[in-house]
């Protein structure tokens, strides 16, 4: 898509094309949210420059119907200047007539002025004019204690360093620096920043001299609304933004001449704002996120989210550690039409599938397409398949249809053709694996099961193999209801012993007491050598023609594994990833590594012994990595850092090998109802603390380690403090990912 | 039938018995396609339990076979008109069954490739509670066909292949794959259009009225250069007629529910008879494989010879396999010479010991009689 607004915008805004050029780096930009948020920054060095460019922003805004509103009680000062600048609305040395008469306007009921319209020859000066009318003083008749109507602006200084010119006989003590200059940004006070870049220079030139000193710049978002006719917020296959998250803009239709309103409903304003503040706006704005709660059909997830646990079941949105994008790879049907609710994505053959337009997008007709909330429960093609499985997935945070389990992933997709012969389509998928998987890529998911004809999987094995230091790979167990042992033939399920392959079951949605997913005439295969399970019932997802549907099958489990894979990749790598030289050479989380956390945060339930190895998935418990998780007996929930604890506990237990456990290997310790034991995870054979070793399982521990003290460092509202408890009451534990 | 016609038609059989026997005539079989499993899935008001207008669905998962179709039946009250039973098959096929219009004995869907389907039983109007649907059977797709020579190597391509010239390719559009059931078992032959909705076979496939109310005819099941399946529109066959078939020369003609659609064609029965001579080719089934076409070591070897019937055959050297009867043998012109109708496998210890067609040059005067 961005290839496509590129070549379709004429306008040559740097704002814009740092707009696009944010790429889908930012999974918000990939959904295309209208209302845009972008940063901006003054530029000058004086306060009489600073002056300007404040009344340039405003008018600007202001003039396209941009700017942003809020009350504000006149407290103490009655003067409009005076709240302004104590509201941190305006800076610079004197303030403009046009900003008083703008403001005049916003406040008719506290002032009037002189309203003579201005030449036609200005009006497409955004900064020339006021609502189309010449700029003139106000006669405000406020009193303390009144309220108006003021910008809605959150400015924040920014100090910088900038060269400037100095006579010859300068000198530090010649500067001086504001109330609002904050250097601790170059690790020092100003007074210690001037004097490190200014250096006394030996036999110095005389004359004038350039010197390094601090600038206070301002910066505030600038949020630029929805307008249909905009060709940026049309390129941006825009959505609708929900009520409660647009914010109160002007109202033209009693600040703007009659003439000035005609051309503001004729065209649109907001390329011509944006082109006037293109100087001043950065990309380091955002296009507004939608919220969880603006997805029409999430209240339909809820279910899901529940089961899995998943943070989005308590309406709440990601925290910003889990929202940085990870591709994702999708080996599925070919996904040829795009959906409102599915991200951009990228294709094998390196083109690009943009979301599609919905009927809210246009004015709609009888050949509208749905709105991108319609659910159809017909919409069953299997020839869907792939855009079903990428909408469980990353389905986008854009106030369209539902959300995926990451809705920051960035989807690459790969067709993979079933309509192969069986053996064509095993050669094919070992080529795809080997040629296809793009740069960048964590995770792949594979929601189909072959079965070879005349060959066996050693084919795809090796191509699997080969990226077991990359490419974590989740396979779909398949829907034949069987139970499958110990050389099973099935491609790749039956591969996982690969460290860098994952098989999930499909289960029920029995909350409490969970079973594998079964139907009359299907269900999935089970197998104690599976690792994980994961709903596979009515799982809400996209679909062709704008619409979703539920879908069942494994096919809709292995995708919530996948997605939550990539949290952990993307969490991960962000929290640890704290080495940029071994970022910046690709630096990555082993595939092992989140697999076995996938297996050792999974909910353990008795009903599934022997059917999959671990449990049902446990997102929130997976993808928070940074600190210990304790669930004690008596209820208390701590996460924190671990600051005392046995070094070595004990389970008592026939076997030797079991009775000792170092505790910077055990990964998780869970208490198991039903035999009135806890299950053990640790990793075995490496160092200790190592995640590279064996993770083993004794589903018998009997913990002999009681009365030892352990310690957890842990932050509430902000304090810190550390909580002890006896290890006897350690009901759950799971470990971080890594320690430190 | 009248008593007496019922006695005539007893004396025909066994008068012509007694001269098949003295000819030592194989008795011709289509193929057998698989098997039939009992599936048992009934859809009570018990498992209704969706939200309308969907109120069930469910799937089925068979991976190690080509295709399967399903014996849809109704049990107690019919349903109303608005509701249907919905097929979704992984090649984007969707099939509706309406309910109302499921006969008793059961519907047989159409053939559902790579043995995945996703069902939904769809019904606006409420079902009445006592009504079950059922899908009693499943039909699967799994022998293996082993594809015989009359020469050295079975010379059998896939009709998109790159040695098939195009000029060949673009005649085999109105080729059909025929699935049916006989007797309650799975079999195969080939078709091919002769009008836009009209399908000439052989009389041995589809004979009865059964044999036509199954019969799917699968246009465009073939494999492309790169090895690709796909399956075109599958017709049914409105209604077996006595007067359409012909015993004698083993073809019978079928109305399909409706043209396939322009881009499939049709096989034209030539006014004279066509040249016979140098090579031929026959567009087929063989099995319950796609599409396929014999062109080396295609030629007749002698006609006529009798069949059935005095005279009506001729013999060839052109590779088949059991399922390409009813396949149309062409000459290098295009132009219909016969109708294949026997393997020299498939009967070894008959008197046939070669591969027969039955003569177009026969066929187009009992068609110009049936269809005036």
């Amino acid at each position: 898509m961005r290839i496509a607004i590129q070549g379709r915008i004429a306008l040559k805004s740097v704002a814009l094309a740092a707009i696009f050029a944010m790429d889908a780096a930012s999974a918000a930009a990939q959904s295309a949210v209208p209302e845009l948020v972008l940063e901006w920054r003054s530029r000058s060095d004086n306060a009489a420059e600073l002056s300007a460019e404040v009344e340039t922003l405003y008018l600007s805004l202001f003039n396209s119907g941009n700017l942003t509103l809020r009350n504000v009680k006149m407290d103490p000062s009655p003067f409009v200047e005076r709240v302004l600048r104590d509201e941190k609305l305006f800076f610079g040395a004197h303030f403009p007539q046009s900003i008083d008469a703008m403001m005049c306007d916003l406040n008719p009921n506290l002032c009037r002025r002189t309203r003579t319209a201005a030449p036609q020859s200005q009006l497409a000066d955004l900064t020339s004019h006021v609502g189309g009318f010449a700029a003139s003083q106000g006669r405000w008749r406020t009193r303390v204690g009144d309220t108006i109507v003021v910008p809605d602006y959150n400015f924040r200084s920014i100090t910088t360093l900038v060269r400037r010119q100095v006579p010859g006989d300068w000198a530090v003590d010649d500067f001086t620096i504001s109330p609002d200059m904050d250097c601790s940004a170059f690790k020092g006070t100003c007074e210690d920043v001037i004097a490190r870049f200014n250096p006394p220079i030996i036999q110095a030139p005389s004359g004038k001299r350039s010197v390094t000193l601090p600038q206070v710049q301002w910066q505030t978002p600038v949020t630029f609304r929805t307008d249909a006719r905009s060709k940026l917020v049309q390129n941006l296959a825009g959505a609708q933004v929900t009520s409660e998250r647009t914010k109160t803009f002007t109202d033209p239709s009693d600040a703007f001449s009659p003439v000035w309103q005609e051309q503001y409903n004729g065209i649109s304003l907001n390329d011509l704002a944006l082109e006037t503040l293109q100087p001043f706006l950065r990309a380091t704005g955002t296009i507004k996120e939608y919220g969880l709660g603006d997805e029409p059909l999430v209240a339909r997830q809820m279910d899901l989210f529940k089961l899995i646990h998943h943070p989005f079941a308590n309406l709440v949105d990601l925290p910003e550690q889990h929202r940085h994008p990870v591709i994702v790879v999708v080996i599925d049907s070919a996904v040829t039409n795009g959906h409102c609710d599915l991200p951009m994505m990228t294709l094998s053959d390196g083109q690009t599938l943009a979301p599609t337009a919905s009927a809210d997008d246009n004015e709609a007709t009888a050949d509208s397409p749905p709105d991108c909330s319609e659910i159809d429960p017909l919409a069953l093609s299997q020839s869907e398949h792939g855009a079903a499985v990428a909408g469980v997935i990353a389905s986008p945070e854009n106030g369209k249809g539902m959300v995926g389990i990451n809705p920051y992933a960035r989807l690459h997709m790969i067709s993979f053709d079933k309509t192969l012969s069986r053996d064509r389509q095993i050669v094919r998928l070992a080529e795809q694996l080997m040629t296809d998987i793009p740069v960048g890529a964590r995770v792949a998911n594979l929601s189909f099961g072959l079965l070879p004809d005349f060959q066996g999987n050693s084919e795809v094995e090796s191509a699997l193999r080969i990226h077991e230091s990359r490419l974590l790979i989740v396979a779909a167990a398949g829907n034949e209801a069987k139970a499958l042992s110990n050389g099973c033939q099935l491609i790749p399920a039956c591969l996982n012993a690969l460290e860098n392959v994952i098989t999930v079951v499909g289960l029920d949605d029995n909350l409490d007491n969970p079973g594998p997913w079964r139907t009359a005439t299907q269900g999935s295969n089970t197998s104690a050598m599976f690792e994980i399970g994961a709903p596979a019932m009515n799982v809400l997802t996209t679909t062709s023609g704008n619409v979703f549907t539920h879908m069942s099958g494994t096919s809709f489990a292995a995708p919530q594994v996948t997605a939550a894979a990539s949290l952990i990749f993307s969490t991960g790598e962000f929290i640890y990833g704290d080495d940029p030289a071994l970022l910046l050479a690709g630096g990555q989380i082993a595939p092992k590594v989140v697999k076995d956390r996938l297996i050792y945060t999974a909910d353990f339930f008795p009903g599934l012994n022997g059917r999959v190895m671990a449990g049902r998935l446990n997102v929130e418990r997976a993808i928070n990595l940074q600190y210990a998780q304790f669930e004690l007996f008596d209820g208390r929930r701590i996460v924190g850092q671990v600051v005392e604890v046995p070094n070595t506990i004990a389970c008592r237990s026939p076997d030797p090998a079991q009775q000792f456990q170092p505790w910077w290997n055990i990964r998780r310790l869970t208490f198991n109802d039903a035999k009135d034991r806890h299950i053990l995870f640790r990793h075995v054979g490496g160092q200790d603390g190592s995640r590279y070793g064996a993770l083993e399982r004794d589903a018998s521990c009997l913990v002999a380690t009681l009365s030892p003290m352990v310690e957890v460092r842990r932050t509430v509202d902000g304090v810190p403090e550390v909580v002890s408890f006896p290890f006897s009451a350690i009901r759950d534990y799971t470990s971080p990912l890594f320690q430190g | 039938m009248t008593r007496l016609g019922k006695w005539r038609c007893w004396l025909f059989l066994m008068l012509w018995g007694a001269a098949a026997a003295a000819q030592d005539i194989p008795v011709l079989e289509s193929r057998i396609d698989g098997g039939v499993r009992a599936l048992d899935l009934a859809i009570s008001a018990a498992e209704r339990t969706g939200e309308a207008p969907v109120v069930w669905t469910g799937g089925i998962s068979i991976p190690d076979t080509d295709y399967l179709r399903l014996l849809v039946q109704i049990k107690g009250p019919p349903a109303p008109a608005t509701a249907s039973l919905f097929f979704f098959s992984e090649l984007d096929q969707e099939f509706a069954v309406p309910l109302a219009d499921v006969p008793e004995g059961g519907h047989w869907t159409g053939l559902i490739p790579n043995g995945r389907v996703t069902m939904a039983l769809y019904s606006p109007e409420p079902l009445n509670p006592e009504t079950t649907v059922t899908i009693e059977n499943l039909s699967i797709q799994q022998d293996e066909v082993l594809l015989y020579s009359v020469h050295g190597e079975a010379q059998l391509w896939p009709i998109a292949s790159p040695e098939v010239p195009l000029d060949v390719q673009a005649l085999a559009g109105p080729v059909a794959f025929l699935s049916f059931f006989d007797a309650g078992v799975p079999r195969t032959c080939t078709g091919f259009l002769i009008e836009p909705d009209l399908l000439l076979t052989n009389q041995h496939c589809i004979h009865s009225q059964e044999t036509c109310r199954t019969m799917s005819a699968v246009f465009g099941y073939q494999r492309d250069a790169a090895g690709r399946l796909a399956m075109g529109p599958q017709r049914r066959c409105t209604n077996y007629e006595e007067r359409y078939s012909s015993f004698d020369l083993d073809v019978t003609a079928l109305r399909l529910s409706s043209p396939p659609g322009p881009e499939y064609g049709v096989i034209e029965i030539p006014d004279d008879p066509a040249d016979m001579a140098g090579p031929l080719m026959i567009i087929q089934h063989p099995g319950d494989m796609p599409k396929h076409v014999s062109l080396l070591d295609c030629e007749m070897t002698a006609s006529p010879v009798s069949g059935r019937a005095p005279d009506t055959d001729f013999t060839h050297t052109c590779d088949t396999a059991s399922g390409s009867s009813g396949a149309p043998i062409l000459n290098a012109s295009g132009q219909l010479v016969g109708v294949h109708h026997y393997g020299f496998q498939e009967a070894p210890d008959s008197a046939w010991h070669e591969n027969r067609g039955v003569l177009a040059a026969l066929v187009t005067p009992w068609l110009d009689v049936i269809l005036r």
